[in-house]
């Protein structure tokens, strides 16, 4: 089982650890519900080294980029990241990444860490330029929250507070991009395997240290797919909700079902691979996440729908240990950070 | 006299009335609780059968029974305040009383001696 260059941090912390994508990953500290609000209110720090790093650099660099990713990388500038897919012959969601455009000769790929070996193979094998799997040089290392940019730029550098949102820049070592996964402002950053400590050290004094529990939920409120529960290589972006970042790949048929989110309106917990029924009982769709978080304090979940029944005016039902629980569709995200 | 059982359900026994609920180890990996689903007075429970689920933010998890009897009370304070099971899962949060039918089946559970031994044994 691999660690992370912070594994010890956590056991100091006294974190509960899990494995997670071949890792020893810290998957709570103090408690979900407290780590989850501290990233709402205050600040919160992650380890999320696991995740996976990709270079693409060479002269061909943004041609293989377009072909690889459904976003076209020419229409971002130097400097700015963006989220895009990876996607099989057949539209199904191989990976959902975010990229980094140095220049039109150079990118980094953030891939998710449980398909670091089938991203960086496919990659390889569909493009021309040269691609580098630089995952176990670097940590990652994320502060959220409405604190978090201002922690970040007392010990970084006021040069932080220009890096717009989904912007990033490289101060020393570091690439410190204003990305993140939790529905809040703040940085993820990439740190070379001997610094994180101390950028660790340094942000974990005033940010509370989140477990994988905590970035669960907070994604789940912020509306953000999980790879591996809403996404997989057998969706497509349409019925994922993310054509708006594949608009050039088109669904060969008609779109089935849909991603939606649920809100439970009685005291049940929609759970992962729970099915979606409609007021007779027919099975009408799948949760794909589903749990009762601790910000909006309300058992909500994604789930695949059969079209039909996505407008939002039918009635729809969650099978909770054979009982039909009243769930209401919603739009995502769930929560939207007041600006 | 207190009894555990392998899935970390506790049963606090006076006379013929066991007082049942999940032990410090099982709340603490967990982690927050934020759902219970507990059975009604009347309810026959058979030893080892699941009696109820508790959920936390993280899992879904089923509650065995250590004993069989009759469901005397249910909790309800508990299922309107689940975070009681973090803050004093052997204590406040008892989940139901039973009516034991069968006291010979008290042999087969855990003491607390033998419940800390095991517990030492899990995490290796």
């Amino acid at each position: 089982m691999k660690t992370t260059p912070l594994y010890h941090r956590h056991l100091e912390l006294g974190a509960q650890m899990t494995e997670f994508a071949g890792y020893q990953m810290p998957v709570r500290y103090t408690g979900d519900k407290l780590e989850h609000m501290a990233v709402r209110q205050k600040a919160g720090i992650f380890d999320v080294s696991h995740m996976g790093e990709v270079w693409v650099t060479g002269p061909h660099a943004e041609q293989a980029m377009s072909q690889l990713n459904t976003q076209d990388p020419s229409r971002f500038a130097p400097g700015q990241a963006y989220y895009g897919l990876l996607l099989n012959s057949q539209g199904g969601i191989i990976d959902d990444v975010i990229s980094y455009k140095f220049s039109p000769e150079k990118f980094l790929i953030c891939v998710n860490a449980a398909n670091r070996e089938k991203d960086f193979n496919w990659i390889k094998s569909h493009c021309d330029a040269e691609v580098e799997d630089a995952s176990d040089s670097w940590c990652q290392i994320a502060i959220q929250g409405p604190e978090a940019v201002g922690i970040t730029a007392r010990y970084l550098g006021d040069q932080v507070l220009a890096i717009k949102r989904f912007g990033f820049a490289q101060i020393g070592d570091m690439i410190v991009a204003r990305t993140g996964y939790t529905g809040e402002d703040g940085f993820e950053i990439f740190v070379p395997n001997a610094q994180a400590v101390k950028l660790w050290d340094a942000l974990a004094s005033q940010a509370t240290p989140c477990g994988l529990a905590a970035r669960d939920t907070l994604r789940l409120e912020a509306g953000m797919c999980l790879y591996g529960h809403d996404i997989n290589d057998h969706t497509n972006p349409v019925e994922a909700g993310l054509g708006w970042c594949a608009k050039n790949w088109k669904a060969p048929g008609e779109v089935h079902r849909r991603l939606v989110g649920l809100v439970m309106q009685g005291q049940g917990i929609a759970r992962p691979d729970y099915e979606v029924c409609n007021q007779v009982g027919q099975k009408i769709g799948q949760v794909t996440s589903g749990t009762k978080t601790p910000y909006l304090n309300q058992a909500i979940a994604m789930a695949y729908i059969d079209r039909p029944y996505c407008d939002g005016a039918s009635e729809v039902y969650v099978k909770i240990r054979g009982r039909l629980e009243p769930a209401k569709i919603t739009q995502l995200p769930f929560y939207r950070r007041p600006q | 006299m207190i009894y555990f059982t392998k899935e970390h359900e506790w049963a606090f026994i006076e006379g013929n009335v066991a007082k049942i609920g999940i032990t410090d180890h099982a709340q603490h990996s967990l982690g927050d609780v934020v759902y219970l689903e507990l059975p009604e007075p009347g309810k026959k429970l058979e030893k080892d059968k699941i009696f109820g689920v508790v959920e936390s933010v993280k899992a879904v998890s089923d509650l065995f029974s250590p004993v069989s009897g009759s469901v005397l009370e249910t909790n309800q304070q508990l299922v309107q305040n689940p975070e009681w099971v973090n803050q004093d899962a052997m204590g406040k949060a008892w989940m139901i009383q039973v009516e034991m039918g069968n006291k010979a089946e008290l042999g087969s559970l855990m003491t607390q001696e033998q419940y800390e031994h095991y517990l030492k044994q899990e995490v290796k």
